[in-house]
């Protein structure tokens, strides 16, 4: 181990040189080190964000595949047992489907919209039952735009059982309260004159009252202070045009617990299902995610950029130096080399002194970096979530009855309520960290040293001597 | 000490030995079908104008390179076979004009260092480097200076006496006097005599001084790379 003590005398006698090279590690690896738990911080907070909100599967109808065979597009239906089943998957969080009956009331009900004219005449807009399987999760009630305001909500539990969630202004012009009776009807059109007309009626309990803020349905206009929850079961059984008929869905939403998983979810559904997915297409919908985590990836790519130009600019300029270096050391080489020396151990004597100074470089850095790190990446975090921030606050929806494509409005673009942009993260320092800069020090230093080293000791002792003699 | 005598087996044997360098655009034959027998015991000094090949002569027998054609032996096997990093680590000792010493290290430890990768046996290696030190001049106080603030002389002692620390059968010297004074010079002498004589080394310098070459046993002389050898004495 004389090469040891070599290269320990080296260093010391070299103080100057020693403390340069120190110093130009320092700084790569706080550089590399800084990244790296950024990079980290950022991918912890992102999977957090990921578990906590998860992301939206739209199962529906695959129009792609509808407009390849031309003609009527009629969106395909699956029913809620199958649903059950590809939601029962251990990669969904939760899953919601629903489906809209039109219904009819009997005489004596009052609802907005409603005239003796259109009454007579089966026309204007019929009232519409949302049949659900769970009534929290629908986007209403997550998203706060609906509030439970009396009784309880509708749960899978209750899926063919005859209650109904109804709206505060429904239940007022009709003095109902929880635990009334309403009767709904199932409408059926007219073999002879085509018209639509209320075959039967079933009798629903009110389970609970709620509030709508928003002023019409989303999907289909109708005024929202009509609005009736029923369980789909139920609501299939009762009101819809086949009597009995078990209940089939259009859509169904699926919330993963991990955006990833999404493949292996899709492969596992069209498995369960089989052919009665036939006709449908998944469409992940990470946009709440992406929303809160957007000023994390741009504070990740930046932090990565920065890294990678730190690590490979400093490589190059440690290169350099330990190649100058290793120049310098040649005729040390060839006097070790004629007192015959190995060859190896002069490589082991260079490689320990540049192991060393990146050893003490790596230590010192992972002394302050953590706190360094934290200090950048909070400024950071929180500028870019405040520029995201402002980007939400200044979208503004259509004007009502407007699909907002003559005011250059694109929905899609309308923000994620409760998913407010990440405007902080937590920089911990790991060994995993601190073994990737190690790593990436002790690389950088091997190649500078190994390269020119490999060069000079190719040659014999009497050509290293006698060069420049 | 017993003397080596002629019909004892040489230490080194060079026999045909050339040696030519590719320049730019031509190729220069240094030494010519050289064949020569070295022996324990022997001071043998290498005369010769500058640039008859002296130094290659000295480097190709310290195993510092290869020849491009001949053989050389020692104790009968060939270097080839031993391997020239073996050569050098266990039977040979170079002393160079610039002296190359480590720069980074004071005079002990340039004398410890050698003796470390020489795998010499000696309890306390220290004691030894300042022993040999002492022996070419040099006080405690100058041998745990850095070598770069010794005079060049001192610096010559000093690449002496580390090679003296290798334990090695063979001692080549390239110009060891050259940089000296002439009191330094006739001590430095005096020791490779001792070496030769009393610790039955061959001991081979290259010089250019004459001085020094009637203080040696044999003086060979390189004249366009052909050798021819001169006994000073009987």
């Amino acid at each position: 181990m004389n090469f040891l003590k070599r290269a320990g005398l080296s260093l010391w006698s070299r103080r100057g040189r020693t403390l340069v090279m120190t110093a130009i590690f320092l700084v790569i690896s706080t550089m590399v080190l800084g990244g790296v738990l950024i990079r980290d911080a950022t991918a912890r907070a992102g999977d957090a964000a990921r578990n906590r909100i998860g992301a939206d599967v739209t199962m529906s109808m695959d129009l792609g595949k509808a407009a390849e065979g031309g003609g009527m597009l009629q969106a395909p239906q699956i029913a809620t047992s199958t649903v059950d089943r590809i939601g029962d998957s251990p990669f969904v969080a939760r899953f919601n489907y629903q489906a809209y009956y039109a219904t009819g009331f009997p005489d004596g009900v009052t609802y907005e919209g409603a005239s003796a004219a259109n009454a007579e005449a089966g026309s204007g807009t019929p009232p519409l039952v949302v049949g659900a399987m769970d009534s929290d999760a629908m986007a209403g009630f997550s998203s706060g735009s609906k509030k439970l305001l009396d009784g309880r909500p509708i749960t899978r539990a209750d899926r063919d059982r005859k209650v109904v969630l109804i709206e505060e202004r429904l239940a007022r012009s009709n003095d109902l309260s929880t635990g009334d009776k309403l009767e709904l009807g199932r409408i059926e059109a007219d073999a002879s004159t085509g018209q639509e007309k209320v075959a039967a009626y079933t009798e629903f309990t009110v389970a609970g009252i709620y509030r709508d803020s928003a002023d019409q349905d989303p999907e289909y206009l109708t005024p929202s202070g009509n609005g009736i929850i029923a369980p789909i079961g139920a609501a299939a059984r009762y009101l819809d045009g086949a009597q009995n008929k078990s209940a089939t869905v259009s859509q169904a939403t699926f919330t993963l617990d991990d955006p990833d998983d999404f493949a292996a979810f899709e492969k596992q559904a069209r498995d369960e299902a089989g052919a009665e997915l036939d006709g449908f297409a998944f469409q992940i919908n990470d946009k709440a995610v992406r929303q809160m985590t957007g000023p994390l990836s741009a504070v990740s790519s930046s932090a990565t950029a920065a890294m990678w130009l730190t690590g490979v600019a400093g490589a190059g300029v440690l290169a350099l130096l330990t190649t100058l270096a290793v120049r310098q050391r040649r005729r040390e080489f060839g006097v070790l080399l004629s007192m015959g020396e190995q060859r190896w151990k002069l490589v082991a004597q260079q490689v320990t002194e540049v192991v060393v100074v990146a050893a003490l470089a790596v230590g010192l850095s992972a002394l302050f970096a953590e706190q360094l790190t934290q200090k950048a990446a909070g400024s950071m975090v929180s500028s870019e979530a405040s520029t995201a921030r402002k980007q939400i606050d200044a979208w503004e929806p259509p004007p009502p009855g407007s699909t907002g494509l003559n005011e250059g409005i694109d929905m899609d673009d309308r923000p994620v309520e409760g998913a407010d942009p990440i405007d902080e993260i937590t920089v911990r320092l790991g060994n995993s960290a601190l073994s990737t800069v190690a790593g990436v020090g002790l690389g950088i230093g091997l190649l500078a040293t190994a390269l020119p080293a490999a060069s000079v000791l190719r040659l014999t002792p009497r050509t290293i001597l006698s060069k420049g003699k | 000490m017993t003397r080596t005598t002629p019909t004892d087996p040489p230490v080194l044997q060079i026999t045909g030995l050339s040696h030519s360098y590719t320049g730019q655009a031509r190729r220069t034959t240094v030494l010519r079908q050289i064949d020569y027998s070295f022996r324990r015991g022997v001071f043998y000094t290498v005369l010769g104008p500058s640039g008859s090949g002296k130094t290659t002569l000295l480097s190709l027998a310290a195993g510092l390179d290869a020849p491009t054609q001949g053989t050389i032996r020692f104790d009968g096997e060939d270097l080839r076979a031993i391997g020239l990093g073996r050569y050098r680590n266990r039977h040979v000792a170079t002393v160079f004009q610039q002296y190359n010493l480590l720069t980074y290290m004071s005079a002990a430890q340039n004398v410890t260092t050698a003796m470390e990768i020489t795998r010499v046996k000696v309890r306390d290696k220290k004691a030894r480097a300042l022993e040999l030190l002492e022996r070419v001049g040099l006080d405690r106080h100058q041998a745990t200076r850095n070598v770069m603030q010794l005079s060049g002389g001192q610096q010559q002692r000093v690449a002496i006496a580390r090679a003296l620390a290798c334990s090695v059968d063979i001692l080549f010297a390239d110009e060891p006097t050259g940089n000296l004074d002439e009191d330094t010079a006739q001590d430095i002498t005096g020791i490779f005599r001792e070496l030769a004589h009393d610790q039955d080394k061959c001991v081979v310098v290259v010089t250019h001084s004459q001085q020094l070459a009637t203080r040696s046993d044999v003086t060979l002389t390189l004249r366009k790379g052909r050798l021819t050898a001169t006994p000073q004495r009987a």
